[in-house]
């Protein structure tokens, strides 16, 4: 992991009328890191990816990515790859098969231009291979189970080779076997390939095991470093308001 | 049969509708997957505003509906996206106010209550060599846009979300889906009518989405059950002498009826 920020929270604010969603974040993510986000529902994880993604605006603040503020980003914009929380029911009984979808990780890349070239196609079917996914690809999406259905938003992520993944509790609904398998694969994706990772997860338990970084966020920040120092009964309890204790395992 | 292409309205009358039904479903099933149907009715409704307005004006109605439905299509997507009305209450809103205002107009003046018929429920007999370049330039047009900005809508209608955290323009690429469809609605109004053109936009595409295929799959079997609508729905028009919108419908119908037998 370098010291490189490829993200940079300043001060960010959000509300959702008058209550805060986001009170005065800040955080960097240095380049390859793996960071889990996690706090309670409603603490403003989900608008805080969004605002990242430079799908929603800030009230007040800044994000800056790969050095530039987020809504100036064009072409680099590929470069940042998003796994949502779930497709909506509209997404899932869309009329489209898997090539379609993933192939159509590429069209920011594109342009105007609505053909796919050879290089494109080689990625589709690099992204495809490394999520184990090629079997599947003439399949309708609305047939997928949960998790086989999440591999292949990443490799619609992946297709575009992105060097940041954002991931919003992307294993919600998919089966414990399943979730195992995912999880390797984001390691191998941070791992191998460099890539940073951003995981907003409701799971302490994974989280705690998977992830480098942790950032604990109830509107604000209750607390930001390894995810080692910081998964503790002293800082659950501040961040969840309730009180914790973990269960040692015997075997 | 093919001794009624001698007349010159049949040869328009097919060339109109074969224009109108492969442009149909192209917007159409942009419409459908973004559970947007109401939209393309939406829009026929005020068309008619503008049909009233040329015929009271004695400006080409098919012009002045053109410029009329666009116009409200910005309306819609503002009052839409402000979220000061539910997006279908907006379309509500828009259907029945756009009719209400055609009837006025027409009250306006008694003259041409048989001209407003066939804009309402299209006539083969109808359509002018004007109509003709008109609708043969929109859907030039309409095409053009759509093979271009074919992949951007894919994923815009697929998922907001992912479309916008690509650095896809949404709000933009909705304007345009939006424009594309007011020009479909008018470039139909001759042959299928304007209280049907939603139904052709529509009914090809649920039918051919209950084939279970990919996007483009689909796509290709909307515009295939199109064509099969509009020709055979315009030669039973003229030999039974029915109106060739309804008659077109009624067609893609049963095809509808069919598609859902076999799957």
């Amino acid at each position: 992991m370098s010291t490189l920020k490829v993200i940079e929270v300043k001060n960010l604010s959000f509300k959702y009328g008058q209550s805060f969603a986001l009170d005065k974040v800040s955080f960097d993510v240095a380049d390859g890191d793996y960071l889990g986000i996690i706090g309670p529902n409603g603490g403003g994880k989900s608008t805080l990816l969004k605002i990242i993604l430079g799908i929603i605006r800030p009230d007040s603040g800044e994000v800056r990515v790969f050095g530039q503020p987020v809504n100036n980003l064009r072409q680099e914009k590929s470069y940042i790859g998003y796994v949502p929380q779930r497709l909506s029911e509209l997404g899932y009984n869309f009329p489209a098969t898997v090539l379609e979808v993933v192939e159509s990780g590429r069209t920011p890349l594109l342009g105007f231009f609505p053909r796919l070239t050879n290089k494109d196609k080689k990625e589709v079917e690099k992204a495809l291979v490394f999520t184990k996914t090629s079997d599947l690809k003439q399949k309708l999406i609305g047939n997928l189970s949960g998790g086989q259905l999440q591999r292949v938003l990443i490799a619609r992520a992946l297709c575009s080779s992105p060097k940041i993944l954002i991931l919003d509790e992307p294993t919600s609904g998919v089966d414990v076997g399943t979730e195992g398998q995912f999880y390797d694969t984001l390691c191998e994706l941070n791992t191998s390939l460099g890539i940073t990772v951003l995981l907003v997860s409701h799971d302490i338990d994974v989280v705690a095991k998977e992830v480098r970084s942790l950032l604990l966020l109830n509107k604000k920040v209750v607390a930001y470093g390894s995810a080692q120092g910081l998964i503790n009964e002293r800082y659950l309890e501040e961040l969840y308001g309730a009180k914790f204790s973990f269960l040692k395992h015997q075997h | 049969m093919w001794e009624l292409f001698q007349y010159g309205f049949i040869q328009r009358a097919f060339l109109a509708g074969i224009i109108t039904a492969v442009i149909a479903p192209i917007i159409g099933i942009f419409l459908v997957v973004r559970r947007y149907s109401l939209m393309a009715d939406t829009l026929a409704h005020i068309s008619l505003v503008g049909v009233a307005a040329g015929l009271l004006t004695n400006t080409n109605p098919v012009i002045a509906s053109l410029i009329v439905s666009i116009g409200s299509s910005f309306l819609i997507e503002r009052l839409r996206e402000s979220k000061k009305v539910f997006g279908e209450s907006v379309l509500a809103l828009f259907l029945s106010g756009g009719l209400a205002l055609a009837v006025v107009l027409v009250s306006l003046s008694h003259g041409f209550s048989v001209d407003l018929i066939s804009y309402l429920f299209g006539s083969i007999s109808t359509v002018s060599v004007f109509d003709l370049y008109v609708i043969a330039l929109l859907a030039l047009i309409i095409c053009f846009t759509t093979i271009f900005l074919f992949r951007q809508f894919f994923i815009v209608s697929f998922n907001e979300e992912l479309a916008s955290a690509g650095g896809l323009k949404v709000h933009f690429l909705n304007n345009i889906l939006i424009v594309l469809a007011a020009a479909t609605v008018v470039l139909s109004l001759r042959i299928v009518g304007a209280l049907l053109i939603g139904a052709l936009m529509i009914i090809p595409v649920i039918s051919a989405i209950q084939f279970k295929k990919g996007f483009l799959k689909t796509l290709f079997i909307s515009i295939f059950i199109s064509l099969l609508s509009v020709i055979l729905g315009l030669l039973s028009s003229y030999y039974l002498n029915l109106p060739s919108g309804a008659t077109i419908v009624v067609v893609s119908l049963i095809i509808f009826g069919f598609s859902l037998i076999l799957n």
